[in-house]
């Protein structure tokens, strides 16, 4: 095929092939004087340890083996006993291996006196790219399964039970990340600063503090506190993340918090019982339909 | 012209190509979000900006949406999940061709960039050169080496031919 005929097929899959009119001015200029203004996105070098490969290949395929591997991070960035690099034992810890990955993340959904809450169930993995969701809040259950050869997203609802909808997501970045690739990418951006001890359910536990490059929303003039991150003393795996935001929804500017809690994370071997969790399960009757 | 004067006829010059390129990477409901802070960006940093300006624009973009997507993958869909909400559909979208579209997201991001730059946002090698902040020959060679890639990942893809057409939906 020619470098022409190339181009232009992908001219043809362009979502948004006329530029769409832009939205008035006025709110923006209202924004002009505002003494918070963005700064400009900064380029991110990596972090040290994403850029040595000899510490790179340390990474295993096992949850445990992965463990042990943080562990020697937090000793080779501690020369002496000084404080060890929790945030670079966190990214090793969770750097996936070639079996299935699992997650169990239970949501808080925080305005005013009311939680909302969620409990999801992850599985992934990384080549080719497969993630298995299973999210259930107080009414129903939502099960969707992406794969990205072929790309390819189906979707069962509790709700509408016999119907299993199958869709390519949208868009060149649309492989859906699990919690823990969120966090991972927080640390490859340097955007993790370690800020002492914690506990979480009794557990020893460090606490990180998100610095994100973007300026921090605001209520009522206040910017809101940073983003907390909690990694396990002994595993360095994430228990718990914290975020704070400002919503609208109930007609004024309220606090929202959302707290995840990182109940599972392991790594399964890569057998065939345990591929089949990547799949959505078969259920009976559902008929499948395609959108389009 | 004043500051504010220029600002203006800044944006209503490429605010709408901003806001194309926005949407073309990442959500719908996102997009005026993007368009707004790099605008504000630009504001702040208008002595800056060069007189072809749109590269620099989409620069500023490329950049804001990156950090845009961590957050909102973690915010919104989350925020949506818990709502108990699908997320919505991202508006009309052409029919898709779907082994192309796999090729693409088999690709490194630095290669699908290159393409999308010239075929989805029509830019000159020159300018998405400035885009990605790299010299024009390499911009050039990195364009080659991007199609010869896509064409080999289509290659490989027709052993996995599609066997249905289906609109582009959100996750």
């Amino acid at each position: 095929m020619s470098d022409t005929n190339l181009i232009e097929r992908l001219r043809r899959i362009n979502p948004v092939p006329d530029e769409p009119a832009p939205v008035p001015i006025a709110a923006l200029l209202e924004r002009l004087d505002d003494p918070q203004l963005p700064a400009a996105p900064e380029r991110h070098r990596l972090p040290s340890i994403a850029t040595r490969p000899w510490r790179r290949k340390l990474a295993l395929g096992c949850t445990a083996a992965a463990a042990i591997v943080a562990a020697l991070v937090v000793l080779l960035a501690a020369p002496g006993g000084g404080t060890p690099n929790v945030a670079a034992a966190m990214y090793q810890a969770t750097t996936p291996g070639s079996g299935v990955l699992h997650m169990s993340r239970l949501s808080e959904k925080i305005v005013g006196d009311q939680t909302t809450t969620l409990h999801e169930q992850f599985w992934s993995e990384q080549s080719p790219r497969r993630v298995h969701i299973v999210m259930t809040n107080s009414e129903e259950t939502i099960e969707s399964a992406l794969t990205t050869r072929p790309l390819k997203l189906l979707q069962w609802s509790q709700s509408n039970p016999d119907v299993i909808v199958q869709s390519i997501p949208t868009g060149v970045e649309s492989t859906e990340q699990t919690p823990v690739d969120v966090l991972r990418e927080l640390y490859r951006k340097g955007e993790l600063t370690q800020v002492g001890k914690s506990t979480a359910d009794g557990q020893p536990a460090w606490l990180l503090e998100v610095h994100p490059t973007q300026a921090r929303p605001t209520l009522n003039g206040q910017p809101l506190p940073n983003p907390m991150v909690v990694v396990s003393a002994s595993t360095f795996v994430p228990l718990e993340f914290t975020e704070s935001s400002v919503t609208t929804e109930h007609g004024t500017p309220e606090l929202l918090v959302l707290k995840e809690h990182f109940l599972a994370y392991e790594e399964l071997p890569p057998n065939a019982q345990d591929e089949a969790l990547l799949a959505l399960a078969q259920h009976p009757g559902a008929s499948v339909k395609s959108e389009g | 012209m004043s500051d504010r004067q220029q600002f203006e006829a800044l944006y209503a010059e490429h605010a709408s190509a901003v806001r194309a390129y926005a949407m073309r990477r990442g959500p719908v409901a996102d997009a005026d979000d993007v368009v707004a802070e790099v605008f504000l960006i630009a504001w702040r940093r208008l002595q800056d900006v060069p007189a072809d300006a749109r590269s620099w624009l989409l620069a500023v973009a490329r950049r804001v949406q990156s950090n845009a997507r961590r957050g909102s993958s973690r915010r919104e869909v989350l925020r949506a999940r818990l709502e108990h909400e699908r997320p919505s559909a991202q508006g009309a979208a052409p029919p898709v061709d779907r082994s192309l579209l796999e090729a693409l997201l088999g690709l490194r991001e630095s290669d699908r960039e290159a393409l999308l730059l010239v075929a989805w946002e029509g830019l000159a090698n020159r300018e998405a050169a400035q885009v990605l902040g790299v010299s024009e020959s390499t911009f050039g060679v990195r364009l080659h080496r991007a199609k010869r890639r896509l064409a080999r990942a289509l290659t490989d893809d027709q052993e996995h031919a599609p066997d249905v057409n289906t609109r582009l939906e959100v996750p």
